[in-house]
């Protein structure tokens, strides 16, 4: 009988090597395991993930600076996960709807997803010949409602509390509103800004449904 | 056109025998091959006819076509669309800029003359577009629920320091201006388009219309909430009496270009032309009585 040496058997397949990609150590979804891994491990490494996108769509972008596009189009073809925009909508909804959490919430969280469907809507029926699907523009309008939670953040908790050292007189009640119209003008600006260079929309027609979108969201901020 | 392979010898064609034959013109140019050179732009042209095109040796209608743009990258070539409802509906959705200010402007001038029948449209009218009507339409909602605040909070909480204590945001106004309008400029249209008109891309033409009237509705709605933001300053009948005004105002704007727009040659304009400034009526009357009641 022929002893056989399991040492000698090798494996038919290779496993490919996977590369990290250009954005650090964040690699592709479909390789990673969460099973032997913490949960604050898995946390955390999804934060960078959002991070390192939020660095490529966002944070370049702020107001006014008119950089172009340059190869993020295709980039986000292939990089787009509704985890940023659940969790963006999960935390703008929270901090607008403080006041009356119980009847705003529900209606907050499902007016910010129909408003980023609308807006992915808009773009792939002005855009039909771009490769961009459905999915990867609700993806990048999430990606940009991060400037309306900082402003909901800041507008709805921090100077609250800050302006309420005041005790309510009339100038502190001015400033926290004018601070307030402000700061949402400036966020609005900021995500549409970040919008217009992700998807490469140059024209009234293709910015104008955007802006109009991010106005009703960041005015919410105010009026609540 | 072909290579000027007549021109270029190849290596084991390039031989003489010494005798008297065929080969002894293989080394010379193919006179056929020199009436139209592939080279010549190329070749440099006489002084001061540098930037011209030469269409003398060009078909008929060439040079019509040698000057449209050449697709790039911002502006991808045509191909066909394969089949879906949004690839379909992105064909009403392609203008640029100057055609949607064209438009837009168009549906604001008051001009009552009498549009001819369809041959003898202009380019825009012929080319209805759904951009505007949905656009339009969302602005109108964004201006009534953000209108209905925006006010308060200038003159309230910028000017006059005063915390609003009032729990209404407008999100009533929002969903009955979201359906009275959403009905308006477009069940109704493709209700009428379908049953009466007969016209080719009746549906689209006729929300097209009935979207492009409903602008007068953004500035008057707008106003309307300024003016109701200064009740104080007025007694309330003089307020009511100046919201019917100003509804009256926009059924009339919108009447005359939903009427500019039907009044054409067409039997089935004609007969719907009265019965949809009938329901432009209703929608107004309804408009004041849901949205600017208070």
């Amino acid at each position: 009988m022929v002893e056989v040496n399991d040492t000698l058997i090798e494996p038919d397949v290779v496993e490919p090597v996977v590369l990290g990609d250009r954005l650090g150590d964040v690699r592709p979804t479909s390789n990673r395991g969460t099973l032997d891994e913490t949960i604050f491990e898995t946390l955390k490494r999804d934060v960078l993930e959002i991070n390192s996108r939020l660095k490529q769509v966002v944070y370049p972008h702020f107001v006014l600076n008119r950089q172009p596009a340059t190869d993020l189009a295709a980039d986000t073809v292939v990089h787009c996960d509704l985890w940023a925009p659940l969790a963006f909508i999960i935390l703008y909804s929270v901090s607008v709807s403080r006041s009356n959490a119980k009847s705003l919430f529900s209606g907050l969280f499902v007016s910010l997803w129909g408003a980023l469907v609308v807006m992915a809507v808009h773009l792939r029926l002005v855009k039909p010949h771009e490769k961009n699907s459905l999915m990867s523009y609700v993806s990048m309008s999430g990606y940009c409602l991060f400037p309306q939670v900082v402003n909901s953040i800041l507008g709805q908790l921090v100077l609250p509390l800050i302006f309420s050292l005041g005790h309510g007189s009339h100038w502190s009640i001015r400033i926290l509103i004018i601070t307030r119209v402000l700061l949402a003008v400036a966020s609005v600006m900021w995500s549409i800004n970040s919008f217009r260079v992700v998807a490469n929309c140059q024209s009234l027609v293709e910015i104008y449904p955007l802006a109009l979108s991010f106005f009703v969201i960041g005015w919410l901020s105010i009026v609540f | 056109m072909t290579d000027n392979g007549g021109n270029r010898r190849d290596s084991f064609l390039e031989f003489d025998d010494g005798l008297e034959g065929a080969d002894d013109f293989t080394t010379e140019p193919n006179p056929f091959d020199d009436v139209v050179s592939d080279d010549m732009s190329k070749k440099g042209k006489p002084p001061g006819y540098e930037g011209t095109t030469d269409t003398a040796t060009l078909p008929p209608g060439y040079d019509e076509a040698i000057n449209e743009p050449t697709p790039t990258a911002s502006q991808p070539s045509r191909e066909t669309l394969p089949p879906g409802l949004l690839n379909y509906l992105s064909q009403y959705f392609q203008l640029n800029d100057q055609e949607l200010k064209t438009n837009l402007y168009d549906s604001l001038k008051f001009k009552l003359t009498q549009e001819t029948d369809q041959e003898n449209r202009g380019d825009l009218d012929t080319k209805p577009d759904l951009y505007g009507p949905v656009w339009i339409f969302a602005t109108i909602v964004a201006a009534n629920f953000v209108g209905s605040k925006l006010f308060a909070v200038i003159l309230g909480g910028i000017l006059a320091g005063v915390r609003d204590t009032t729990d209404t945001f407008g999100g009533n106004r929002l969903i009955h201006s979201f359906w009275l309008y959403l009905t308006y400029s477009f069940f109704i249209p493709a209700i009428i388009a379908k049953m009466y008109l007969h016209r080719k891309d009746n549906i689209a033409e006729l929300i097209s219309a009935f979207g492009y009237s409903t602008l007068v509705w953004i500035p008057v709605g707008l106003i309307i909430d300024l003016i109701q933001t200064l009740h104080s300053a007025m007694p309330i009948y003089v307020l009511s009496i100046v919201k019917w005004v100003l509804v009256a105002l926009a059924f009339a704007k919108s009447s005359q270009f939903l009427y500019r727009k039907m009044n054409t040659e067409d039997s089935s304009d004609q007969l719907v032309k009265f019965p949809i400034i009938g329901f432009n009526a209703i929608m107004c009357v309804v408009a004041r009585l849901l949205l600017y009641s208070s």
